[in-house]
């Protein structure tokens, strides 16, 4: 079956089965490999991406129900050689070690912070729960959606 | 040394940004032209005969290029340190994760189809799930050609026990146990093998910890040279000790496969793959007896530990080493009689995992510590005050701690200040009303730096200095997630003095790159640092050299801001003007480093002599509120100071200590494999949990250096220490809160609020 | 040898979904309607045959790597009539496809149904709210369904719809055992309506779990009690899950409550209460005795908690 969605900015028409998952579409026949599959189960998070505004566990969602949606992934923030101020404040805040669950972190703050400009380190953690991180214990990860929101204020960003 | 540029300082991490944006590729995301995509297929019963087994109708199936067995595989035993463990079971199968047949076709798909199509019949025997149980003479063997189900004992021997107990007033017997943890590293294992590719036989590209055991293995299991195995591991997503000998055998099947087919072959598995198969760490049972004078002074100790070290032996020898020189933990026991061991079950196989053979033993004692003192009417910081090492204390194996700062006095005071441990005693001591209350615990360590008297320890390192002035750095160690290119690229950095943009940590290359040990023990800072810097210092030496030459400069050369400069300051060329001037004219700008680690001794026998060369010193503390009712544990405050030597990137070292500190709590309070009989009920995420980023507060990391003499910029360990503390922090402050102790681990629910875990009648 | 009970095939190692030897189907069908009315067609010829999908929060776990087994999909996502939250004045009336996200964050509903709008914003995570529907979670009919309970707790109906007309059931009726229900192959639950509460209530919400996130309930509680100006109880209900087969409301407990005034009612006798009617079971996520002793404790706290609050 064919479906419409736009990907990081970009119009598809793709061809899919409709046993699919979004993930597998990400992945496979996208190329984007940002999102990562820890579990299959929508347990871990890695496989988040930006579905129509909210993080959604593409593990969990059919190719299929992407017809006509607007996604995006990591892939999708920087503006050529610009970072996005939450990959910035990664960088910065020492919050990256293995780097498998990032991509995904990543995209759950991006939501988080498009609805709460300046949130708490408690709104921070209940907004990532569903993102599992075995090394950071999750502190410098937090530091950084903080120092990101710093930064999206100060520079007018989103 | 006293004006450092880069070291010692919160250097962003090098690989950071291609994480961040999604370049990073872990091995999943690998692709070769031609692939196949392998697949295992495990036994169904945790011990059973293997009878027959049809792959005829797998052999069929559209897209299948080839199905094998144990039959097919050239040499199938493999191992670190005891060659057990099996590729693929032939005759029996001796635990659950055991694989039978491998298969690989053109799509994931119809590998997985295909592996539902092996006709496996068994006859399920009934077998061993308890060490306890394994242990005793009669028992049923688990291994083929043992004549025990033993797989190690290391005794140790100080004073006399006897004795020890006749002088004391109060002796405490106590029973512990502790259970099996998954490392559940965020990326399951994945691993690609490219047949004769760039002059080997295979190339083995994935999430390998341990990149020269792995290549040992499969060198081993085609009954190649080790220079026809190449293993190039780049970018992994955890690792925490647990991908090695699981990887090895994934390699080592998807290497005979390839070869076979003359095609890659990509094994990725899913997350209740990696669960049922791979290893965890070891469950211990541990006994206990201590004796102490009335004044609070220990005066003997009698430890006995069973790990259980389920069907291969794996590091069970070297798991329950460490376990039997930390035993007594940090405190001078004049006479001392542990023994550790390890028994083979029809469990899942055990081995490394962050912490080692630690965190169960630091559990039980420190728990202990903390019940002698509330026995002799202490608080539970001067029990240990009295009796913990000083500069000069004879350890439990009588060695002398005279070679570096022995700083449990000081992590004591900084945890302590740090979470105001004293007035929250006081205040948690006193009677609590209500559902929910409120307790504070501490639990102090002493570690070994690096593997001791396990085995050889020596690392190599090579600095390339190319002639445009940027820096290629090569070493056997890889980077797992903990951030040691970064610390290896600052080590370089500053002995060159240039900054590290310039700086490129190679993928670790076993054709390229030195045999440097494994990636463990949290040696590498200490190891790969000091080799790196040897090698550094060569190049430096080089440079020096040919500048004073070429430039006709005297006296002192400095190198700093990516330039060499006279004693007086003066500028005389940048960094890069220097190597393509001196590349230009013949000289010779890369070096290996080679470091050997100072000496040990030890005496199988008794327990004595050096085991480590250098020990590390840390102390935790947990401040949580129970809820009665449920018996729900909340971790409000947690306080972490760690003597590090010297922090390379104080970042990173934070890092490490949030990190380890999160995953103490998760094996404190509610990892559990629902293990029964050999088999594993969770086998998810969804049931085996871990910490999110709710149940956890914020953690005060607390980093106190006392630098190392041998150490790079004085630098020793940070992985484990951080993990071994938790359980017994945690332990403690429940004890405090409630009044009721606990000597079994998961501290879930049930056992807090009922006293024990119903689901396992223990 | 061991016992022969332990000697069977059932006693495997357990994988989600493998197991089955269905040989996988090349092409499925993907149904997106976009009117109800397209949807129950669908339905009415389809039946069980299709596999109704909205979140997919549940259904993609329950076929996690068996996806290849699903012949038919019915997606309900494209129906906007059934993502619609009405309030009146009598009722409120909740589409099946709202998202539990937007449940939790629905001002009006966090002031009528606080317990719903609290359990909503604790189901899973935030990747589960935003896709998780409060239709799937009664269609899944899990006893441990994080919204079930304060649903029962609100005397919640269900609308069941197919092309031959609509029910309405009690959604203590709906429940029949362990993901079962009454749904029949023509329908779909298009609806949850909901008497608005009175000013005079108090309620209790709470979740045990094993931990604070993703985590499927060891048990849930919803007290809802009702009283007049006087501190008597007019009317009360303490529903559970995860304590039975399905979701349950214990009525012994809001029929002792009844005509009491709150601050005079013995507490300790109300867990009791609570603990003879229900039947929990030992499973991973807690032992019966567990499920006895929480059930009592939460249900003593909240209602001693709710006496203090007037």
């Amino acid at each position: 079956m064919e479906i419409k969605f736009t990907i990081n900015g970009e119009e598809r028409t793709e061809q899919i089965k409709p046993n699919q998952r979004l993930l597998d579409l990400i992945r496979k026949d996208l190329g984007l490999l940002s999102a990562k599959e820890g579990c299959g189960k929508g347990e871990c998070g890695a496989c988040t991406v930006i579905m129509n505004g909210e993080p959604v566990t593409s593990c969990l969602v059919l190719a299929a129900q992407a017809d006509g949606a607007e996604i995006l992934t990591v892939e999708g923030l920087a503006e050529g050689d610009k970072l996005h101020p939450l990959q910035e404040a990664f960088i910065e805040a020492g919050a990256v070690q293995c780097g498998f669950c990032i991509p995904g972190c990543i995209m759950t703050a991006y939501c988080l912070l498009k609805t709460n400009s300046l949130p708490t380190r408690q709104e921070i953690r209940t907004a990532l729960a569903g993102n599992i991180c075995r090394c950071t214990g999750y502190q410098k990860i937090v530091d950084a959606v903080q120092l990101a929101a710093d930064k999206m204020a100060a520079g007018g960003e989103g | 040394m006293n004006d450092l540029k880069q070291v010692n300082k919160s250097k962003k991490r090098v690989d950071a940004k291609a994480k961040v944006t999604g370049k990073a590729k872990f091995g999943a995301d690998l692709k070769f032209a031609n692939m196949l995509y392998g697949k295992v297929v495990r036994t169904k019963y945790p011990y059973a005969k293997i009878k027959n087994v049809d792959i005829s109708k797998a052999e069929a199936y559209p897209g299948v290029e080839v199905v094998m067995t144990a039959k097919d595989i050239p040499n199938n035993t493999f191992g670190v340190i005891i060659q057990n463990q099996r590729v693929l079971a032939e005759d029996e199968a001796i635990y659950i994760g055991d694989g039978i047949v491998m298969l690989a076709a053109e799509s994931k798909e119809a590998a997985e189809e295909a592996a539902k199509l092996v006709e496996i019949e068994y006859e399920e025997l009934k077998g061993i799930h308890d060490p306890l149980e394994s242990r005793k003479p009669d028992a049923q063997l688990v291994m083929e050609g043992t004549d025990s189900n033993q797989v190690v004992h290391h005794p140790l021997r100080k004073g006399d026990v006897e004795t020890g107990f006749a002088e004391a007033d109060l002796i405490l017997e106590r029973e512990y146990s502790t259970h099996y943890i998954e490392h559940a590293y965020l990326e399951p294992e994945a691993v690609t093998v490219v047949p004769n590719e760039r002059q080997t036989l295979v190339s083995v590209y994935g999430s390998v910890q341990n990149p020269y055991a792995t290549r040992d293995a499969v060198a081993r299991v085609l009954e190649a040279d080790l220079s026809q195995v190449r293993i190039i591991q780049d970018n992994m997503g955890g690792s925490f000790g647990g991908k090695d000998e699981n990887i090895s055998s994934m390699a080592a099947r998807a290497a005979v496969m390839a070869l076979e087919t003359d095609r890659p072959v990509q094994m990725v598995n899913s997350r209740e793959e990696s669960i049922i198969e791979s290893y965890k760490r070891h469950p211990y049972n541990l006994k206990y007896k201590v004796g102490a004078t009335k004044e609070g002074k220990l005066t003997a100790m009698e430890i006995e530990a069973v790990a259980d070290s389920g069907a291969y032996a794996c590091q069970t020898p070297f798991v329950t080493w460490r376990s039997v020189v930390q035993a007594t933990g940090p405190y001078e026991v004049p006479n001392v009689k542990t023994d550790t061991y390890g028994f083979y079950t029809n469990n899942p196989y055990t081995g490394a995992m962050r912490g080692y053979g630690s965190p169960p033993t630091c559990f039980a004692q420190e728990s202990l510590m903390d019940e002698l003192a509330e026995e002799l009417g202490m608080k539970p910081d001067q029990l240990r005050e009295k009796n913990m090492y000083r500069q000069g204390s004879h350890t439990a194996s009588n060695q002398k701690l005279d070679n570096h700062t022995v700083s449990l006095q000081e992590v004591l005071d900084k945890a302590k200040e740090s979470i105001n441990y004293d007035k929250k005693y006081e205040e948690y001591s006193k009677e609590q009303t209500g559902e929910k209350k409120r307790g504070i615990g501490l639990a102090i360590s002493y570690r070994g730096v690096s593997l001791g008297a396990e085995a050889i320890d020596t690392t190599g390192g090579i600095v390339a200095v190319q002639k445009d002035g940027s820096i290629i750095l090569y070493c056997g160690l890889a980077e797992n997630g903990q951030g040691l290119r970064t610390v290896f690229s600052q080590v370089v950095g500053e002995e060159l003095g240039v900054n590290l943009d310039r700086i490129t940590y190679m993928e670790a290359d076993t054709s390229v790159a030195p045999e440097s040990g494994s990636t463990v023990a949290s040696r590498s800072t200490f190891m790969g640092g000091n080799a790196l810097k040897k090698a550094a210092k060569n190049v430096k030496e080089t440079m020096i050299e040919f500048a004073k030459e070429e430039y006709g400069v005297e006296g002192e050369i400095i190198f700093k801001d990516n330039a060499l400069y006279t004693d007086s300051g003066k500028k005389i060329e940048d960094f890069s003007k220097v190597a393509s001037d001196a590349f230009h004219s013949g000289v010779f700008l890369s070096s290996y480093g080679w470091y050997k680690a100072p000496k040990i001794s030890w005496d199988e026998e008794t327990g004595q002599g050096r085991p480590y060369f250098t020990y590390v010193y840390g102390c935790q503390i947990a401040e949580v509120e129970v809820d009665t009712g449920t018996g729900q544990v909340k971790v409000l405050n947690m306080a972490a100071a760690h003597d590090v030597g010297k922090a390379i990137n104080p970042a990173n070292v934070r890092g490490q200590i949030y990190g380890g500190v999160v995953m103490a709590v998760g094996h404190a309070l509610m990892e559990d494999l629902g293990f029964s009989d050999g088999f594993i009920n969770h086998t998810n995420f969804d049931e085996y949990l871990i910490p999110t980023a709710k149940d956890i507060p914020d953690i005060d990391a607390i980093i106190v250096e006392n630098p190392d003499p041998a150490g790079p910029y004085g630098a020793k360990s940070i992985g484990e220490p951080t993990v071994e503390l938790g359980g017994a922090a945690i332990n403690n402050a429940i004890a405090l809160a409630t009044g009721e102790r606990h000597y079994d681990l998961p501290l879930n629910l049930e056992r807090v609020l009922i006293g024990r875990d119903l689901s396992r009648e223990g | 040898m061991q016992k022969e009970s332990k000697l069977n095939a059932e006693n495997r190692q357990k994988t989600s979904g493998r197991g089955s030897n269905k040989v996988p189907i090349g092409s499925a069908d993907f149904l997106a309607p976009e009117s109800l009315e397209k949807a129950l067609d669908y339905r009415k010829r389809y039946g069980f045959e299709a596999t109704v999908i909205a979140g997919g929060t549940d259904i993609m776990v329950d076929y996690f790597e068996r996806l290849y087994e699903v012949n038919s999909w019915l997606d309900l996502n494209k129906i906007e009539e059934l993502k619609k939250i009405e309030i009146n004045d009598e009722e409120i009336i909740i589409g099946a496809t709202a998202t539990h996200k937007r449940i939790a964050e629905h001002p009006d509903l966090q002031k009528y149904l606080p317990m719903l709008a609290h359990a909503s914003s604790e189901v899973g995570a935030w990747q589960i709210q935003s896709r998780g529907t409060i239709g799937g979670n009664i269609v899944t009919s899990s006893p441990a369904g994080d919204t079930l309970a304060p649903l029962l707790a609100y005397d919640a109906k269900v609308v069941l719809q197919s092309k031959g007309g609509n029910r309405i059931l009690d959604m203590s009726d709906f429940f029949i055992g362990p993901k079962e229900n009454v749904e029949e192959s023509d329908e779909l639950l298009t609806k949850i309506i909901i008497p608005k509460p009175s000013e005079n209530i108090l309620s209790r919400w709470k979740k045990v779990g094993k931990r604070k996130a993703l985590i499927i309930s060891s048990l849930t509680m919803a007290i809802l009690i009702e009283i007049d100006n006087d501190g008597v109880i007019e009317n009360a209900r303490a529903c559970y899950g995860a304590v039975a087969p399905t979701p349950i409301e214990v009525k012994n407990v809001g029929d002792y409550l009844k005509n009491q005034k709150l601050k005079e009612v013995d507490a300790k006798k109300v867990g009791e209460i609570a603990v003879a009617g229900i039947s929990p079971i030992d499973d991973i996520r807690g032992t019966e005795q567990y499920r006895r002793q929480v059930t009592h404790d939460l249900t003593v706290n909240a209602i001693k908690e709710m006496a203090e609050e007037i």
